[in-house]
């Protein structure tokens, strides 16, 4: 068994039915070997679009996502991915090859220095240079990948180590890293106070809030966190990568914080005296001006990365633990009505009110989304792309669980919808999986309708279209006195068209009062099918946080745009 | 400014990887010292300056998977000795 087959070997040993990527000329060797394996490759159209399928393989299934790549421009193309989960902690193994050991510094022909370009943006990377340390260093990489804060690692393997013979005596067991710390070193921590601490606040506390982030779900706690909130009526916010973890009709829940989060949210944390955040980075779209964030509250931080405790903001008590552990020792005698009903009180007042669609007007954003989500089954996944329709897919649809709201939150990666949902639908195919875009995000990955077409990969695609940079332009009009510097998009081909080139069915919603049918049409699709929805370019988001302000100062939509 | 004992694993890159946290989470590098520690560790100390707390940066150092042990030394402690010295006797 030569490398290229010990890493396909390797990846069935763990149970890997599918993996993306794109080949050339360094990985050649694991492509020929993929011919006599069992694993399903599926070829992307570009390396981003490979890796954005593996994270929503990963994210959509909270397991390991793999793809592959080639040396040079092959590894170049991923940076963007890999930093995308690194940022969103996605659990990627990133596979590229690399130009044999022979021509390495050589400046040879699609050689690029891959270990060093991934050193921010992988949670871990390794040149493997050698054959016999190639199966410790998977089997490392698959575990880092998943445990503590999730992750991408990056495994760069030269072309003749994919073509070297490995012999069962051979093989290096690992190196022995983190276990050889001799008793003169340890590891700094500072992070470890008791959780009885936590709970004597929360008796403490007249208006506590629950922040919920992303790791909640990595953790598996997402039962943990509700089984809480019944026992103690903490009233709770979500983080963007939070979402679906509290069910959005729940009493006690206040929806997203930050940004373009709901008024509830953003005034609850402003006004609460105890912020107990779970799963959750502070990140600064969440907490927009730091120095006013939570003025009144006594902050309590609860995250598996000692690293992001305390990082933005000070604590009171920091504990680095897994939540799943934490929730559970989590309790409080108080009942905490009256807060509960002030919060309860704000969140009517600023419900939002959707379109009933009898009106003849353009499609409104955010009922689209609205009568989208009430038709679409619980176990849908929905992957978006960044912009305006990002926000509106987090403020007006609803999840069940995070793994089905596929965003990209940290980096913010245009592009990342259409990939990231043809990743969901090889994980579940048996769900429904929808891509929302906006149209200047759409044409970042369009080449993936390629990949749509090569495995009939039935994605429901909607073009939330306004013929600009939607969210660049709202801050132009906003921010920047209605100077608009390149972000007039009505240039945009004719998605209908461009989807049908592609084998996919398609039509356009260009008034309100189809929205349903428009809807129903796209869901009742048996294939791929896009629906190109035309909508008023005046349209903004809100409401909106201004920069470097604080949360409660957000801008809600002028009465005038209603 | 603060000094920080690591050690680490031999591996590629590992002196890149040390210094890359260190520039991106603010911290300016003083000085730098390296020496081999048996066949596969190596023992590097670091001065750095920075205005945020020195836990910023000892808490992303301690993420490096290659990285199997940290100590910050307290240079108050001995001011009047001289740099290395403050180092080595740690």
């Amino acid at each position: 068994m030569n490398g290229a087959q010990y890493i396909l070997h390797f990846l069935e040993q763990k149970q890997v039915h599918s993996v993306f990527g794109y080949p050339g000329g360094a990985i050649m060797p694991l492509y020929d070997a993929m011919l006599d394996s069992s694993i399903k490759h599926y070829l992307a159209r570009h390396e981003q679009g490979a890796a954005f399928s593996a994270i929503g393989y990963a994210r959509s299934t909270n397991s390991v996502g793999v793809c592959i790549g080639t040396s040079g421009p092959g590894a170049t193309n991923l940076i963007t991915s890999l930093a995308d989960a690194m940022l969103d902690s996605v659990p990627l193994l990133v596979i590229t090859g690399q130009v044999a050991t022979s021509s390495m510094g050589s400046d040879a022909f699609q050689e690029v220095d891959v270990l060093g370009l991934s050193l921010s943006v992988c949670k871990h990377s390794e040149l493997v240079t050698d054959i016999r340390e190639l199966p410790a260093a998977l089997e490392y990489s698959w575990e880092l990948a998943q445990e503590g804060r999730p992750g991408p690692i990056l495994l760069d393997v030269p072309k003749d180590v994919l073509l070297t013979e490995l012999n069962d005596t051979d093989i290096k067991q690992s190196s022995g890293t983190q276990t050889s710390t001799t008793s003169e070193m340890q590891v700094i921590d500072g992070h470890q106070q008791p959780v009885s601490e936590i709970n004597q606040l929360l008796e403490q506390a007249q208006k506590p809030l629950l922040y919920v982030g992303g790791g909640v779900a990595m953790a598996g706690a997402i039962q943990e966190l509700n089984d809480f909130i019944e026992r103690s009526h903490l009233p709770s916010v979500s983080t963007l990568k939070g979402l679906g973890c509290v069910p959005s009709a729940h009493p006690y829940y206040l929806g997203m914080l930050g940004m373009h989060g709901l008024p509830g949210a953003n005034i609850a944390v402003q006004e609460c005296d105890l912020l107990l955040v779970v799963g959750a980075r502070l990140d600064d779209r969440a907490t927009g001006k730091l120095d006013e964030f939570a003025p009144h509250a006594k902050v309590v931080h609860v995250d598996i990365d000692a690293a992001e405790l305390g990082k933005r903001r000070a604590t009171h008590i920091a504990i680095q633990a897994d939540v799943k552990q934490i929730l559970p020792l989590l309790t409080t005698h108080q009942d905490y009505d009256e807060w509960n009903a002030h919060l309860r009180q704000i969140k009517a007042e600023k419900a939002v009110q959707y379109s009933d669609f009898s009106a003849s007007a353009r499609p409104d954003a955010p009922s689209v989304l609205h009568c989208l989500s009430e038709k679409l089954p619980k176990n849908a996944v929905v992957a978006c792309d960044v912009g305006q329709h990002q926000m509106w897919v987090a403020q007006h649809m609803q999840f069940t669980t995070p793994c089905n709201h596929l965003t990209s939150g940290g980096l913010g990666t245009m592009g990342f919808g259409l990939p990231a949902a043809i990743g969901a639908k090889v994980a579940r195919p048996q769900h429904t999986v929808v891509s929302v875009s906006g149209d200047g995000s759409f044409m970042m990955n369009v080449q993936e309708l390629g990949t749509l077409k090569r495995y009939g990969i039935p994605v429901k695609i909607i073009i939330m279209d306004n013929q600009r940079l939607g969210m660049v332009k709202q801050w132009q009009e906003l921010f920047h006195e209605e100077r608009y510097s390149e972000t007039n998009l009505s240039c945009n081909p004719e998605f209908c068209a461009l989807a049908q080139v592609f084998g996919l069915t398609a039509r356009e919603l260009t008034n309100n009062n189809q929205t349903e049918e428009a809807l129903n049409w796209l869901l009742e699709q048996e294939g791929a099918a896009l629906l190109h929805v035309r909508l008023d370019e005046q349209q903004n988001v809100w409401p909106i946080v201004p920069p470097n302000t604080a949360n409660h100062k957000m801008w809600e939509q002028p009465s005038c745009n209603a | 400014m603060q000094c920080l004992k690591l050690e680490v694993n031999n591996k590629p890159a590992i002196l890149e990887r040390v210094l890359q946290v260190v520039r991106y989470r603010g911290f300016e590098l003083i000085s730098l010292q390296v020496s081999p520690q048996g066949m596969d560790m190596l023992t590097v100390f670091i001065t750095v300056d920075g205005v945020q707390p020195i836990s910023k940066l000892t808490n992303q150092l301690n993420k490096l998977y290659d990285l199997a042990g940290i100590i910050h030394l307290n240079l108050a402690q001995s001011e009047n000795a001289p740099h290395e010295n403050a180092m080595r006797t740690a």
